[in-house]
């Protein structure tokens, strides 16, 4: 029986894993940043370029995560204009 | 031909080019409007931006400005870096105001695309991820006029001048030095000087 019950459990824990593992990649940087660029309540950006940082090979989470945290920072009124 | 009037512009201006000259000339000869900030960013992933948001009501644009208008567009630059690289990286993006409309990030697949063209990928970069490159060289050719350029070739050849006094004299980052002097670089530089806007 108790064998029973931990194998139930383990079962258990898998399932929620995979549904916090779908749920993270839902709410990817990437899939955040889409969202905030070309959504219809979004930015509509009609272009965005980036200038890449100092580590050279750099995975599009990584870069998107920049994105929404500067969109999010400004937003915020957390800039400096540059004149 | 904008980028070539663009050069024309410049061609006639001191060494130290101000990013605020290459601005002017470029938001003129665009029709664009182009606001510029810092905020923080990591600038071992990212140095800056540029977006061009079309949603005047999206709390982003609007604390940006009081009286934007669609076309106006934004660059962000990381806080932090030295005055080289803020330079380098404000004139980058600029050139990103010559853009065609091909070129152009406007979609969730583009923005994948370009993305995955920063990172380890082997197939050839997307037009998203080219104009990338492009404005790299369009870039130096806005910061370092032809005619300041060729006295210091020989001089390089000859090992007369360093690579880090270079860069403290055209006030470009040291690691672009050497595509400054590149046997493709009058070649990178002038063919975007034809490439129809």
């Amino acid at each position: 029986m108790d064998y029973f019950i931990d194998f139930v459990r383990l079962q258990c824990i898998a399932h929620l894993q995979k549904v916090i593992l779908k749920g993270n990649r839902a709410m990817s940087q990437v899939e955040k940043a889409k969202d905030r660029l070309y959504a219809g309540e979004g930015l509509r950006a009609s272009n965005l370029k980036l200038f890449p940082g100092s580590v050279r090979e750099i995975t599009p989470e990584e870069l998107a995560e920049q994105i929404n945290k500067a969109v999010a920072q400004i937003e915020a009124g957390d800039y400096d204009v540059v004149e | 031909m904008t980028y070539q009037a663009l050069r024309l512009g410049l061609c006639g201006q001191q060494l130290h080019i101000p990013k605020n000259t290459i601005r002017e000339h470029v938001v003129q000869l665009t029709g664009r409007r182009v606001d510029i900030v810092k905020t923080v960013l990591d600038t071992a992933k990212c140095r800056g931006f540029y977006l061009s948001p079309q949603n005047v009501e999206h709390p982003f644009v609007k604390i940006l400005g009081r009286d934007r208008e669609v076309g106006n567009d934004v660059i962000v630059v990381a806080q932090g870096m030295n005055r080289c690289w803020d330079r380098f990286v404000i004139v980058k993006e600029l050139m990103h105001m010559f853009d065609k409309p091909n070129e152009a990030t406007d979609t969730g697949e583009k923005f994948d695309q370009l993305l995955s063209d920063f990172g380890a990928s082997q197939s050839p970069p997307s037009p998203q991820g080219a104009s990338e490159s492009n404005a790299f060289w369009m870039a130096m050719g806005a910061l370092c006029p032809e005619s300041h350029r060729q006295p210091y070739v020989k001089l390089r050849l000859e090992n007369k001048i360093s690579d880090y006094d270079l860069a403290l004299k055209f006030r470009i980052p040291e690691q672009f030095v050497p595509h400054l002097f590149h046997q493709q670089y009058t070649s990178q530089v002038e063919k975007h000087e034809t490439n129809l806007t």
